[in-house]
């Protein structure tokens, strides 16, 4: 009797072990481990305010006294344009800007795509020092050199370990070896830059709107930390791309936004932001890049078009032509010139981080964001290029003040009065040294916008 | 917390009291245990992606009953190691540390001399781990990648009050109860701990030294609403967990597990002169790991 309730039991077990196993199989095939929800459903439905009337003349650079308790790190998340750059609603009112369209391309430093721009149409622009080189592993000085191909083939290594590497402390001279280290090759081509001719639009706009050449990386690292920045004031607790997505609840601009009665869109044909939200093309409020297009046609854009190019192929990541990039650009810049909007738009063009590509200036400390430990290097990370593109950009100047991209975030806080959402954000300038509100200025668009290069990709 | 422990405690007593039966003859005890080590790994996502953990532990664990079947205690305890590799995209990155977890329950039944009885328990639940991404400056290893328990260091603790059924003979012993808990859960993504009310059903089956199941489903709500003065918001936070482990024991002590488990946490924020609610949700995270435990002198079972 007792031998045959074993057996009884072991019928039990065995029954019980395949039940949890078909259940567990289940179960993971139908929870698919879908996405977080960011809670953001309201947002398509939302009516983009009336822009109001025109304003001008605001001056808020002249009112800057505040700069040093910036520099000093001394304003916290909720703090307004008022409190931290003594922009008033009076001066607010009085900035044209009701659109901004943030356009933010991957993986080039500043001194791999304009490095020569200073012999070549802008010498306001510092350029790459003939004495700047980087070792390789043999021990022999790498010097910058015009680059082959505008579609390089090999994707330097640039996440925080290589991007620690790479800037070496402030030395700017280990991304020769941090690439070689990570791509099997010399890394040699990490020195690399172009050339007017090899990517004449991107040149054009960079000489004839306003430039910043000390505009950084928020942080050494790739793209999922350094753009969380610009959406959430930190890197979200996010440090190295494709290891985690920021909690859905955490202070964003978007919310911010919302919370105001103002609209956002994120504009991809590929994933918004590059991925590094997690959003598929289904998620509230992301629209297409043909979209965007039909928007600027007709004149209703959201208050803030978050825009991105198609992974790899013109978002300017490496493997991606730079040719492909100035041509999906070109379109973008074609319709906004034409749009009945652009006397009362900003279009922000900027590159998420260096992506490991050489660049010489030493970057900044930044303030920390938050008081948690998210990230425990404050400093910014190598320089990317920004270029303010709008009638109200100060025309062919170059600015040398130095920001990372929640400069981006707070240029969107001052202008629809939004808290900012940590440290870095509240004590970053707001961009205004790329833009002159005088009234009475020509909006109308520059002419001479070249094409897009041709030819250039040679594998 | 206080009014449960304090209703609790009462009932408890209350229920002895009631219960005591002193010339009852003394039933038959329960006992089954295994000690050793636990190598085992497993699959799951969450926030951080595709996590493929592996461990390896000292691990006590069982149930057993005394006074005639009138107290049972349940517990299980680990010490150990573990490393494996996690990412959203690949390559992701590689993970190593070490953790401490263990419950405990103390369970009371109301009529021991039978093997079915009312039965009322109170235990506690602890966990600390400390994982760093390979590579990360010794220094510097709380401070990256420290998501959703997996890595940085992570910690809960929560006292548990159930109340159900029991079934005890010298062979089987069943327990289903309801509870309630308190639990206070360390950040996940670089929020603040929180503390959680959680009801649940749960439910632990042992065959001694032979077959255990254990399943048990809750739902929680964070006790108090988060303010953020800088941005005029209030968070209320809820999370659901449901967890089912299987252990087969074999002759000398030797024994497999297999353990599944399903999380998900959501926060609803609203903003003061706002007009929208936030409803968000994280990724739904099931986990599925299989061990092996190997026994050691002092958990083999006595036959």
């Amino acid at each position: 009797m007792k031998h045959h309730t074993k057996k009884k039991m072991n019928r039990l077990e065995l029954l019980t072990l395949l039940a949890v196993c078909l259940v567990t199989a289940a179960a993971s095939a139908a929870m698919s481990c879908g996405p977080s929800k960011w809670g953001f459903d309201s947002i398509d439905a939302m009516t983009t305010p009336a822009d109001g009337p025109m304003g001008c003349g605001a001056k808020p650079t002249t009112l800057d006294s505040l700069a040093s308790a910036r520099a000093g790190c001394a304003f916290v998340a909720g703090a307004r344009a008022s409190d931290t750059l003594g922009i008033t609603p009076d001066v607010t009112r009085n900035i044209p800007i009701r659109h901004v369209i943030v356009v933010m391309k991957e993986n080039r430093s500043f001194d791999h795509l304009f490095g020569k721009l200073h012999d070549q149409g802008q010498p306001a622009t510092e350029g790459t020092p003939p004495s700047y080189v980087n070792l390789d592993a043999a021990g022999n000085a790498v010097a910058p050199f015009h680059a082959n191909t505008t579609c390089i083939q090999t994707d330097p290594t640039h996440q925080s370990t290589s991007m620690l590497e790479g800037v070496n402390g402030g030395k700017m001279d280990g991304f020769v070896k941090s690439a070689a280290a990570g791509t099997g090759t010399d890394g040699h081509f990490v020195m690399s830059q172009y050339e007017s001719s090899d990517i004449p639009l991107y040149y054009w706009l960079a000489k004839t709107y306003a430039l910043s050449d000390r505009h950084f990386a928020p942080m050494q690292s790739g793209t999922y930390g350094v753009r969380n920045f610009m959406m959430f004031g930190w890197n979200a607790g996010v440090v190295d791309t494709g290891i985690s997505y920021p909690d859905p609840d955490t202070n964003s601009i978007f919310r911010s936004l919302m919370n105001k009665g103002f609209t956002w869109g994120a504009y991809s044909d590929s994933e918004p932001f590059s991925g590094a939200l997690g959003w598929t093309n289904q998620e509230p409020g992301v629209h297409t890049y043909q979209e965007l297009l039909d928007s600027l046609d007709r004149g209703d854009l959201p208050n803030v078009a978050f825009v991105d190019a198609d992974e790899n192929v013109n978002d300017d990541h490496p493997t991606a032509d730079l040719q492909a990039g100035e041509v999906w650009l070109k379109k973008l810049y074609d319709h906004a010139v034409t749009s009945p909007q652009w006397p009362r738009l900003a279009i922000l063009w900027s590159f998420d981080e260096g992506g490991g590509f050489a660049d010489h200036v030493a970057p900044p400390k930044g303030c920390l964001p938050t008081g948690r430990k998210a990230w425990p290097y404050p400093d910014f990370g190598p320089r990317v290029p920004l270029v303010a593109i709008s009638p109200w950009a100060k025309m062919g100047s170059v600015s040398h003040v130095p920001h990372d991209h929640t400069a981006i975030t707070r240029f969107i806080e001052t202008i629809f009065d939004l808290p900012a959402l940590t440290v870095r954000d509240a004590n970053s300038d707001a961009l205004f040294d790329l833009f002159d509100f005088s009234c009475g200025r020509d909006l109308t668009p520059p002419s001479g916008a070249p094409a897009p290069g041709t030819g250039g990709c040679v594998k | 917390m206080r009014h449960y422990t304090v209703a609790l405690a009462a009932a408890f007593l209350a229920l002895s009291a009631y219960a005591e039966d002193p010339v009852s003859p003394k039933a038959p005890e329960f006992t089954t245990k295994t000690s050793g080590i636990s190598v085992g790994a497993g699959f799951g996502t969450g926030t951080y992606g595709e996590q493929i953990p592996g461990h390896v532990a000292l691990e006590l664990d069982g149930v057993k009953s005394w006074d005639g079947r009138k107290y049972v205690l349940t517990w299980n305890a680990q010490a150990g190691a573990t490393g494996g590799y996690a990412g959203n995209q690949h390559p992701g990155f590689f993970f190593a540390g070490g953790y401490l977890k263990g419950n405990g329950e103390l369970g009371y039944r109301l009529t021991p001399e039978s093997n079915w009885s009312p039965y009322m328990s109170g235990g506690a639940d602890a966990a600390f781990s400390g994982v760093a991404a390979l590579g990360t400056p010794l220094d510097k290893y709380d401070t990256i990648n420290n998501l959703d328990g997996l890595a940085g260091v992570n910690g809960a603790f929560s006292l548990r009050y159930s109340l159900g059924a029991s079934y005890l003979n010298p062979k089987h012993a069943l327990t289903l109860t309801a509870f309630v808990q308190e639990a206070l859960r360390a950040p996940g993504s670089f929020s603040d701990s929180t503390l959680y009310n959680e009801v649940g059903l749960h439910g632990q089956y042992d065959y001694k030294n032979s077959f255990s199941i254990v399943m048990e489903a809750l739902y929680g709500t964070s006790l108090l609403d988060t303010h953020d003065s800088a941005f005029g918001s209030t968070t209320e936070k809820e999370r659901f967990e449901a967890v089912m482990s299987v252990r087969k024991l074999f002759g000398k002590g030797w024994w497999v597990a297999l353990d599944t488990k399903v999380s998900e946490e959501g926060a609803k924020t609203v903003y003061s002169g706002s007009p929208v609610t936030y409803t968000t949700n994280g990724p739904l995270s099931p986990y599925v790991g299989l061990s092996l435990g190997i026994p050691i002198e002092l958990g083999v079972p006595a036959k």
